[in-house]
């Protein structure tokens, strides 16, 4: 029951962050799209906008191995 | 770069410009006030548009067979674009035109007559018999399209109309054949007595009815002689359209090429012309400015001095300081790491005497996604692809491109053999292959502490430059701010060994005293944004735990691929399953790979000092791409 409720933990530092970085990744990359088809040249720009948010997915997955590692 | 004044005789200045433009080293400066185009730019640029126009009709895009050694000869041939030639020209092209445009338009009316054609000898093809049957008998037929929703209401009006004769005469007659051919609207095709036929006719028009008519040209009737006459047009067209097809080709052919050249040379006229207006006259002399690269200034001024002798003054000057924001920035790297200039023009131009940063990123960007990627076989293949890339790229972009994976490749295979890593585990299956340092599937911690660890070296660099730029900029906010967030970097660096027992206690208080003084430099440069900064880089340090993360489950998903040939045996299903996850991995791993690697480029190493708002170094020249078309 522990390692359940330890590989639940792990899922949800990992999944939550995933569906908030979907979230922010769609309108950004839309908004991107947009912004590059106009001027090409803020296309450096739209790569770090869209690879921000990657940032809180990242950083759930160390906490779930964290999660995994120190109790399981 | 250098500030250059280039002096000489107004009734040389379109040889001058002409050399300057052969040069193609000077970047020119256009003054404020440009005056405004004269007839003569007028006439040139509309020539060029009716030239890209006729380009486009023609439907030629061969600009690759244009080379420059083609444009030079035929430069030596043709005439200088005077007015009296652009006239010529101009008169020449437009018979072209014409003859071209209604080579096109009949291309186009009998493509539409083949259409009108086989829809019409569909329709005569169904009612040929009736029509043979009843016109034989000497009744007037007549074939009509009708509405699906009026059919009922026109046979019924007809029979209305022919009732009282039924009752009255003898012999009176009416027969119809209705069809839907081919999925087309119904029609009707009615046979009567001729007495009949205006009075139907009337009836027709009323409900909406059209009569049925073969395209013009063709009888009506007899229906067999339609036929005839439409099957012979439809043998006939697309002879014809072959032929057209076959002189359209030829002249696309034979003068695709030529107006091609002549819009390059005229092109490259034109751009001499605007050049000729941002010079500023003064009597008998004329001076244009601009700036030049210091190592590109003695070729040019002694070119000058070869061509016009003592006629042309050529001054230089260094840029003053308050000139930096405009002087134009050219960046000049190894030719190994050129490629890797990429990553700057996907940014803001860099500003005059800021730091290019172009090779710390072909070190580290290749380093980084080599890393997340660590396979020696998918590293073998991405190295193959940059290979393949740079031997056939006729493109720049492509072959740097290639050079680009031929670095990511090389890394690739490195970390793959400190992974122990082939395929996923394929290596270890097949050739007994072991890690040189870790399993990265099963030893996460140590991979993220290299990842942390590579990631504060990284951020330290950056930081660094920002404290040199703003050194040498003399911007206090930048240096200071950028010199507390490396002592409060290093200050948590010293607490976090102390805590690991790798220092003697005594070091925490030193640390503490470290991140102190760090904090009020933070301050003191950028006041309590400063504070804030400081978590930025910390976070951004964190932000490196993606290379372990992606190489992680890049890993995983390899051996994942490898799985379905345990469970499904090396059957037909389980390796092409194997292959297919492979495939989905090596996307995953060259795509995330470089997205990931670059935001950390960007974001993390070059927010710490990258200052864009510069201009782009653009010599007044010849365009070596061919990409005209496009703009």
């Amino acid at each position: 029951m522990e390692k359940a409720l330890i590989a639940f933990a792990a899922a949800l530092a990992v999944g939550i962050p995933a569906i908030a970085t979907a979230i922010a990744q769609s309108k950004i990359g839309s908004a991107g799209a947009g912004t590059i088809a106009e001027k090409p040249e803020t296309g450096g720009t739209i790569i770090i906008l869209e690879a921000i948010p990657e940032t809180m997915v990242i950083l759930g997955f160390v906490v779930a191995v964290m999660l995994i590692l120190q109790f399981s | 770069m250098n500030r250059v004044a280039v002096r000489g005789l107004t009734s040389e200045k379109t040889e001058v410009i002409q050399m300057l433009h052969d040069a193609g080293v000077m970047h020119i400066i256009s003054p404020e006030e440009i005056p405004a185009p004269g007839k003569e730019l007028n006439d040139l640029k509309l020539l060029g548009g009716k030239l890209l126009g006729l380009l486009e009709a023609l439907d030629w895009r061969d600009w690759g067979s244009v080379t420059d050694a083609v444009i030079e000869e035929q430069r030596k041939k043709t005439p200088l674009f005077t007015d009296p030639v652009i006239i010529e020209i101009n008169k020449s092209l437009d018979q072209f035109s014409r003859r071209l445009t209604a080579q096109r338009q009949e291309r186009q009316r009998l493509i539409g007559e083949i259409g009108s054609l086989r829809k019409s000898l569909r329709v005569a093809s169904h009612f040929d018999s009736f029509c043979r049957d009843e016109s034989r008998k000497g009744k007037a037929v007549s074939l009509w399209w009708i509405y699906d929703d009026n059919q009922s209401d026109v046979l019924e009006e007809i029979r209305k109309l022919l009732r009282p004769g039924i009752r009255s005469r003898k012999g009176e007659y009416f027969r119809y054949h209705l069809a839907r051919v081919e999925g087309e609207e119904p029609v009707l095709s009615i046979s009567l007595d001729a007495s009949f036929e205006e009075p139907v006719f009337e009836i027709m028009k009323r409900l909406n009815a059209a009569l049925w008519k073969p395209p013009a040209g063709i009888p009506r009737l007899p229906m067999n002689a339609a036929i005839t006459a439409m099957e012979d047009l439809l043998e006939e067209y697309p002879a014809t359209i072959e032929s057209l097809d076959i002189e359209i080709t030829r002249a696309r052919s034979e003068w695709g090429p030529k107006l091609a050249i002549l819009f390059l040379m005229l092109d490259e006229k034109l751009e001499q012309n605007l050049a000729e207006g941002t010079s500023v006259d003064k009597g008998e002399m004329f001076c244009i400015e601009g700036w030049i690269p210091s190592d590109e200034l003695p070729s040019l001024a002694a070119a000058m001095k070869k061509g016009f002798s003592e006629r042309v003054l050529v001054s230089w000057r260094f840029p003053l300081s308050e000139e930096w924001r405009n002087v134009p920035t050219a960046l000049a790297n190894p030719p190994v790491f050129r490629p890797f200039e990429l990553f700057l023009k996907l940014q803001p131009a860099l500003r005059y005497k800021s730091i290019d940063p172009t090779i710390v990123i072909g070190i580290f960007f290749p380093f980084f996604c080599g890393c997340m990627v660590g396979d020696i076989g998918y590293g073998a293949v991405i190295a193959l692809a940059g290979f393949a890339l740079l031997r056939s790229g006729s493109k720049p972009l492509v072959r740097d491109v290639g050079v680009i994976l031929l670095f990511i490749g090389a890394w690739s295979l490195a970390w793959g053999a400190a992974f122990g890593e082939m395929f996923g585990d394929m290596g270890h299956r097949l050739f007994h292959m072991e890690p040189l340092w870790v399993e990265r599937s099963q030893a996460v911690i140590p991979v993220m502490v290299l990842s942390v660890a590579i990631g504060f070296a990284h951020v330290c660099i950056g930081l660094f430059l920002g404290l040199y730029q703003g050194l040498k900029n003399r911007d206090r906010h930048m240096w200071m701010e950028r010199l507390g967030n490396i002592v409060v970097l290093a200050g948590l660096l010293i607490a976090l060994i102390t805590v690991r027992d790798l220092l003697p206690d005594a070091f925490f208080t030193v640390s503490v005293t470290i991140m102190v003084i760090g904090l009020i430099l933070l301050v003191a440069g950028g006041g309590m944004g400063g504070l804030v900064e400081s978590f930025g880089s910390v976070g951004n340090i964190l932000s490196y735990v993606r290379i372990a993360a992606i190489g992680l489950s890049s890993a995983i998903l390899a051996v994942v691929a490898s799985r379905f040939v345990d469970l499904l045996g090396v059957s037909f299903l389980g390796v092409i399953l194997a292959l297919g996850i492979h495939m989905l991995n090596f996307v995953l791993a060259i795509g995330g790979s470089g997205l990931h690697s670059a935001r950390l480029q960007y974001v993390e190493f070059m927010g710490k000092f990258y200052t864009g708002g510069g201009t782009a170094y653009r010599p007044f020249s010849r365009r070596k791409e061919r990409s005209w078309k496009k703009r």
